[in-house]
């Protein structure tokens, strides 16, 4: 180990007492032994906590805020990706997924260099994960770009969102998909209305387009992405626009195109 | 059957070869021992095969109609060779007709066809019988054809569906995660660890024997059962609790292999590996008259695990009972305040084990 560190990073040997803060995030007791046992051979490493799901995970993240955690995909009320999204975007930290043969989370990596460990988890192929992120954080980069871009991808490689993580004030709320009435864009955020509530995230409309099930959602106006069955008609506004009243009485805004589209997909 | 024989081009390329062969030789026959001119030969000839192509056509019908799908020879034929007479008859009516009416510039052959009358429906009753065997013959193989189809189709469903039981019985995200779980027993402790290979074998052992027609008795089928629960035990430790209650009545009840096992697995995933509470997985089975019910429920968090649609495992289990009771909606699901039941419905039948 010693030996990686100098041969990773020369400016190493002034510094060989920092430590890197980790979390071992993973709903299974005798997996995360086993990640334990691996990480005692990196002195490097501090395991500061093992939480056993997703909301201890991301309430554990915004404590510690820690360089590296070994994250369980598959676990209880939330699955690793949606703690993620709990989880602010300048606390993400480096992630090592941990996962037993699953299609969709293999398809997220399949196309990302990002590291991921399957289970059964090898000794070897853990101390590649650990050295290539030691070798991250002492180039420091904290940019989670990867990271992002397997989160990503591991959505649109799989399938549609059922539902969305939210955090709210204190609490947690899970939006199933076919509780949202439309998404609007305001600048970095998007406004996500339910039937009787509305959501803040800090996510773009784009992101959104991409991930919910185009049967149910149709983009109607530049900053409205609108589910089908919410709307409850269809009104025209002046010369070019119309509005769309939703069940829960909300008004949005609908395009010359996006009306024709709407036309086309109720065939009006 | 929904074929129509002029579909096919080889039968109709034998109709058609019939009704050239039959019309060259008639003529040429006609010409030979009559002394009439060749240009009422030939109409006559002409007429009256052309009129028997056409009115022969609709003899398929009554071949492909009688006797609804039967294919036993005499049924059909009998019925066939009636429709085969009215229709020489309505054949040499006609054609004479047509054959008078256009024989007006040569005397006498009017009188000549209906003297000849008694032959010309003889001919046409032999003719008749050679078309109605070709269109039998034509019958038949199609309907051979469609029952062969009929067959390797089931064959196939049959296959797949045990395709499907056999990759279900091995969901290799639980192999792999138990395979993890040893790997961290063999550190911490060994023994645990050697337990749980057993007990992984034992289990792989009785789901991998199995075809999907197999039958086995409760008891049998349970105590695998109780060898999947131990090793989810290993992972999941105190959070997962189950409680199965047995009728001694009921241990030697018949039911198909690893009939179970699916729903106990899908008992494990939505209501123990999802909950960060320990969840108890409960099986009951009741006997009202000939019949035995099999509940296995577990508790769900309703704001976190929807109950959406069924997943293949159930489908599968599905598929079976199709096979094996010819029904399948033995297997019922319910989804209710938080609790989510699945109840198989069997025949109270007892299970003799094969020697």
């Amino acid at each position: 180990m010693r030996a990686f560190l100098r041969q990773a990073s020369p400016s190493q040997k002034l510094n060989t007492m920092k430590k890197y803060k980790a979390l071992i995030i993973e709903d299974e007791q005798p997996a995360r032994d086993l990640l334990k046992v691996f990480l005692k051979d990196f002195p490097a490493i501090e395991l500061l906590e093992e939480c056993t799901d997703g909301f201890e995970g991301a309430k554990a993240i915004a404590k510690h805020k820690p360089d590296l955690v070994f994250l369980d995909i598959q676990m209880p009320r939330i699955n690793g990706f949606e703690m993620l999204e709990l989880v602010d975007e300048e606390n993400l930290p480096l992630v090592i997924f941990t996962t037993a043969f699953d299609q969709f989370a293999l398809k997220a990596f399949e196309v990302n260099a990002l590291d991921y460990l399957l289970k059964p988890v090898s000794a070897e192929r853990f101390r590649q994960a650990v050295a290539k992120a030691l070798q991250a954080l002492e180039a420091g980069s904290t940019k989670n770009e990867s990271l992002l871009k397997a989160m990503d991808s591991a959505i649109i490689g799989g399938k549609f969102l059922d539902r969305i993580v939210l955090r709210s004030g204190e609490g947690v709320h899970v939006v199933a998909e076919e509780d949202i009435y439309c998404i609007e864009a305001q600048d970095d955020y998007v406004l996500i209305s339910t039937s009787g509530d509305e959501f803040l995230k800090k996510r773009t409309l784009k992101y959104f387009e991409e991930r919910l099930d185009p049967t149910y959602f149709q983009k109607v106006h530049r900053s409205f992405l609108v589910r089908l069955d919410a709307i409850q008609k269809v009104e025209p506004y002046s010369k070019d626009a119309y509005l769309a009243i939703l069940k829960n009485g909300r008004k949005i805004s609908v395009s010359k195109s996006g009306y024709s589209e709407l036309r086309q997909r109720f065939d009006f | 059957m929904k074929e129509f024989f002029l579909n096919d081009k080889k039968f109709l390329a034998y109709y058609i070869g019939l009704w050239l062969i039959t019309t060259t030789g008639l003529f040429l026959v006609l010409k030979k021992t009559l002394s009439w001119d060749y240009l009422p030969l030939l109409a006559d000839t002409l007429i009256s095969t052309v009129l028997f192509f056409f009115i022969f056509l609709s003899l398929w019908y009554v071949v492909r109609f009688a006797g609804g799908y039967s294919v036993q020879m005499p049924d059909k034929l009998l019925s066939t060779f009636i429709a085969a007479g009215v229709l020489v008859a309505i054949w040499a009516y006609l054609s004479s007709q047509a054959l008078i009416l256009s024989s007006s510039e040569w005397p006498g052959y009017g009188q000549f066809v209906l003297d000849t009358l008694w032959i010309r429906a003889l001919m046409g009753a032999v003719l008749a019988v050679i078309v109605n065997l070709l269109f039998y013959n034509f019958y038949l193989i199609s309907f051979n054809r469609q029952a062969a189809e009929r067959e390797s189709q089931l064959k196939e469903l049959v296959q797949r569906t045990e395709l499907q039981a056999l990759k279900n019985q091995l969901n290799p995200h639980f192999i792999y995660n138990s395979l993890n779980s040893i790997s961290s027993l063999t550190i911490t402790t060994p023994e645990k660890a050697r337990e749980m290979i057993i007990r992984l074998s034992d289990f792989l052992r009785y789901a991998l024997k199995q075809d999907a027609m197999q039958m086995t008795s409760l008891e049998k089928e349970l105590e695998n059962i109780e060898y999947y629960l131990q090793i989810e035990k290993v992972r999941f430790g105190e959070k997962l609790r189950y409680r199965l209650e047995i009728n001694p009545l009921l241990k030697n009840l018949a039911l198909p292999v690893m009939i179970l096992q699916p729903l106990f697995e899908n008992a494990v995933k939505h209501g123990v590996q999802k909950s960060s509470e320990p969840s108890e997985i409960r099986f009951v089975a009741a006997i009202r008259d000939q019949e035995v019910t099999l509940l296995i429920s577990n508790v769900f968090d309703s704001k976190f695990d929807r109950f959406r649609s069924e997943g293949v495992g159930l489908e599968n289990i599905r598929n079976r009972l199709r096979l094996i009771y010819g029904n399948g909606k033995l297997l019922s699901v319910k989804a209710d305040e938080g609790v989510f039941t699945a109840s198989l419905t069997l025949p109270k039948t007892e299970y003799h084990e094969e020697v």
